[in-house]
């Protein structure tokens, strides 16, 4: 397990003070999975995000939002109303002792707060603060209010997405919400590393999630086309429009995906397409080669691919296909996935237990190594570490944490 | 110049495609000396994107690294790619497990080498379990990660033309790397850690996967359309394939909303009078919006809603990054020489072939910026990494240039 002391962790139990939501809440658990400790400070009545959907059992509730369930496990919570200016002093008590404050706030309101990167150097200049925003701390469209759609449509993400005579669509499960703050995260950790290991200080991050979005499809590059053809890329449905075969294509009992890129991926498909279906055609001397070979042909192989693939079901398709050393890949669902052979065997899912809502699966994380570990612990309660931080910490007596919550600070 | 994040960390890069060279531009960004190992007896494909400009799509994956030609199938190459790594931090490679063992670079090996060095292995599903070993690319991710099953319409899956979660993968890479370098610093410890493709996408269905398990909720392909909020979508303007994205996601947007159309009387109508209403009746909502949207300008919509404090924004296009102030404010695209590759030639003759746009990073760090510069060509640092690095004459450089070990 990461974290559990100062020596064995993949990443020391930094303190972090996650003050971030939706847009940057990803960077926290993050920092938090790989064992920072990580406490996220809320306002009297809970995060914003506590309210979002959906629910466990549809049942609106601060403690069953399966959003902030999902982005918030490996940390702590504590109450704190940072617009109020007793609570602004205990925040600056926490700073002193954090080494990382990650927010997502309207650029500029921490510092009308008095609680800017500016300010909180002064209190503590080893301090890395991390800015998760839509358009970053500074330009003409740094105020811009935006939404997961918002932020893929301005990447020019959204382009890309569809069928190429239809709207440009979205991508479900917010998915502008994962690059920045993993940006975000790799920044932390820099920062961090740079401090400890050369001067001592800390610095301010800031992460735009329209430019985080935008390097997250450059392999398109957009601007490099516009400039050199005046021509914008934009969506092309479900098959590639270059290499090819390339996409999703139907098969026996639904859809398969393939991508073939190199001359001999298309040697072993050809050949294999020949067993299945004994038509010659596919093994014509022009179809062969590799990437873009086949784009003048196009429409001819996808036909030729498609009788093929007809012909089989998805499960042959992939088993077969990577037998070969060919990429074909399946179409997982949600459900799919949380009962894959693969996943599971590498212990991908992991069981954390809240005490409200019990006990859930979670994903481990991406990385895999004896030296980093898994999510500690699910999602806190709201306040859960009120105690921990303000009376064992920071030595408020039990008296002084009833004043504050009477006032509404806490 | 002050110093960087990671100046002084050397890391070895010896792999193909997007998420593995991306990961350590990003590391270079930061200033760790990236050493990109590479033979050119066997051919990348991607030195031919785009059509338009073959070559351009190096600038991606390129910039600030120092690239080298060495054919480690030959044992002399094998050699002294052991010597690199002795003399490095950080091991990067997406290379199969095959292939790593016929060239007798296993793991265990390459750790023994060199007991701190950290060692990163990017696979496609992963390296055991029932699909280990299967070959991925990240544009197939978006379907077996689900993503695509969440996306589109009822009839169609909603596909990006992006190789989607090799960026992910490309992130991941580099943060665990920071992460190690920062253990290592104090344990004194390297560690090996593996980056499948596949996890790094998994992970991006978020919240789905627990609805499923406690409600039984398969998320619907809704278009535009969002579970929670209305109205929400991307809507037509004037000009061909142009399109601005509203999300009215609370009651104060919704009133300011209806204020920057000019509160047209269907705004007061029952059928929308709560969130829950306008969801239910999202289909009619949008299209009284699109009618509104369709006589005007994509960006003046935008800049309408955004003055009001509506979340708003236009689909871009190419031509509105490039010409976007916002961007250039940041200096976010950077302009630079790009080569064409020339495969009978050594990569140090490939010709300039013009210059290309290319993003700079997405972190601004305000005491140590990111770098961005020059690509190398292919092989230029050869005379630096092992005359300078490896210590070897010019004459044996020479001679193994010759006899095809740099190649």
């Amino acid at each position: 397990m990461p974290g559990k002391n100062k020596s064995d962790g993949f990443i020391p139990r930094y303190r972090v003070l996650d003050l971030a939501d939706e847009k940057g809440a990803y960077c926290g658990k993050l920092l938090g999975d790989l064992g920072a400790d990580v406490i996220k400070v809320e306002p009297p009545g809970g995060d914003r995000t506590r309210f979002r959907g959906p629910f466990h059992k549809n049942e609106v509730h601060p403690e069953k939002s399966l959003h902030f369930l999902y982005f918030n496990t490996s940390k702590g919570s504590i109450t704190l109303d940072i617009e109020d200016s007793t609570g602004q002093s205990i925040f600056k008590k926490l700073v002193e002792k954090a080494d990382v404050v990650v927010e997502s706030f309207p650029v500029g309101y921490l510092d009308s707060l008095g609680l800017g990167y500016r300010a909180l150097r002064k209190i503590n200049p080893r301090l890395v603060m991390t800015s998760i925003t839509p358009y970053g701390q500074s330009g003409p469209q740094s105020g811009y209010k935006a939404a997961d759609i918002n932020i893929l449509a301005m990447s020019g993400y959204m382009q890309l997405i569809g069928e190429p005579d239809q709207p440009p669509m979205m991508l479900g499960g917010e998915q502008t919400f994962y690059p920045a703050a993993q940006y975000a995260t790799a920044g932390t950790l820099a920062a961090l590393f740079y401090r400890d290991a050369s001067s001592g200080r800390g610095q301010h991050v800031d992460v735009p999630m329209q430019e985080a979005m935008i390097t997250f499809y450059h392999e398109q590059m957009p601007v490099a086309m516009w400039e050199k053809d005046k021509e914008n890329v934009s969506r092309v449905g479900v098959m590639d429009a270059m290499v090819t075969p390339c996409g999703l294509y139907p098969c026996k009992d639904g859809w398969i995906s393939m991508c073939i890129v190199t001359p001999q991926e298309w040697e072993g498909l050809s050949q294999w397409i020949y067993e299945v279906t004994g038509n010659e055609e596919i093994l014509k001397e022009e179809y062969k080669g590799g990437l873009i070979a086949r784009m003048p042909v196009r429409d001819m192989v996808n036909v030729l691919v498609i009788e093929f693939t007809d012909k089989l079901t998805a499960r042959e398709l992939f088993l077969e296909g990577q037998k070969r050393r060919l990429v074909v890949m399946p179409v997982n669902d949600v459900p799919s996935l949380l009962e894959d052979a693969q996943l599971n065997s590498r212990g991908f899912w992991v069981e954390l237990d809240h005490p409200v809502v019990g006990k859930m699966k979670y994903p481990k994380g991406a990385l895999y190594s004896d030296a980093i570990g898994a999510p500690r612990s699910a999602a806190p309660l709201l306040g859960a570490d009120n105690e921990r931080i303000y009376c064992n910490e920071l030595g408020y007596s039990r008296e002084d944490l009833a004043v504050l919550r009477t006032t509404g600070v806490i | 110049m002050a110093k960087k994040p990671l100046q002084g960390i050397r890391v070895i890069e010896f792999g193909l495609y997007i998420a593995l060279p991306l990961a350590t531009r990003l590391l270079a960004s930061m200033g760790a000396e990236v050493i990109k190992v590479e033979t050119l007896t066997s051919l990348d494909m991607s030195w031919f994107g785009p059509i338009y400009a073959p070559g351009a799509l190096q600038l991606e994956y390129r910039p600030l690294k120092r690239n080298v030609t060495l054919d480690v199938r030959q044992p002399r190459g094998k050699e002294i790619m052991e010597e690199l790594l002795k003399k490095s931090d950080v091991y990067i490679t997406n290379l199969g497990e095959g292939a790593l063992t016929k060239y007798g670079l296993t793991f265990d090996h390459v750790r023994s080498l060199k007991k701190d060095l950290i060692v990163l292995w990017q696979t496609g599903l992963g390296s055991t379990g029932p699909y280990g070993g299967y070959k991925a690319y990240g544009r197939l991710m978006q379907h077996a990660c689900a993503v695509s099953t969440i996306s589109g319409t009822p009839d169609s899956l909603g596909v990006a033309n992006v190789s989607y979660s090799d960026y992910h993968t490309s992130v991941f890479n580099a943060m665990a790397i920071i992460g190690a370098l920062e253990r290592r610093r104090r344990t004194g410890e390297g560690c090996f850690i593996e980056c499948p493709i596949y996890e790094s996408g998994v992970v991006t269905v978020g919240p789905a996967f627990l609805d499923y398990q406690v409600n039984k909720v398969i998320p619907e392909r809704r278009e535009n359309r969002h579970r929670f909020f209305a109205p929400h979508g991307a809507y037509p303007c004037k000009g061909t394939d142009r399109w601005c994205t509203i999300a009215v996601t609370n009651e104060e947007e919704w009133k300011a909303f209806c204020g920057v159309i000019g509160n047209p009387a269907w705004t007061k109508s029952p059928q929308f009078a709560t969130a829950a209403d306008r969801v239910k009746n999202a289909k009619e909502l949008d299209r009284l919006v699109g009618e509104w949207t369709s006589k005007r300008n994509a960006h003046q919509v935008m800049e309408r809603m955004q003055k009001a404090g509506v979340p708003a924004g236009i689909v871009s296009k190419g031509e509105d990054l490039a010409n976007s102030e916002h961007l250039k404010s940041h200096e976010f695209y950077k302009h630079t020489e790009y080569y064409a590759a020339d495969f009978n030639a050594p990569g140090v003759k490939w010709p300039v072939a013009g210059t290309s746009p290319v993003f700079s990073e997405p972190i601004y760090f305000s005491e140590t910026p990111v770098m961005f510069g020059p690509m190398h060509k292919v092989g230029q640092d050869n005379n630096y990494v092992y005359g300078k690095l490896l210590g070897m004459s010019k004459e044996e450089i020479k001679k193994l240039t010759k006899e095809g070990v740099f190649a």
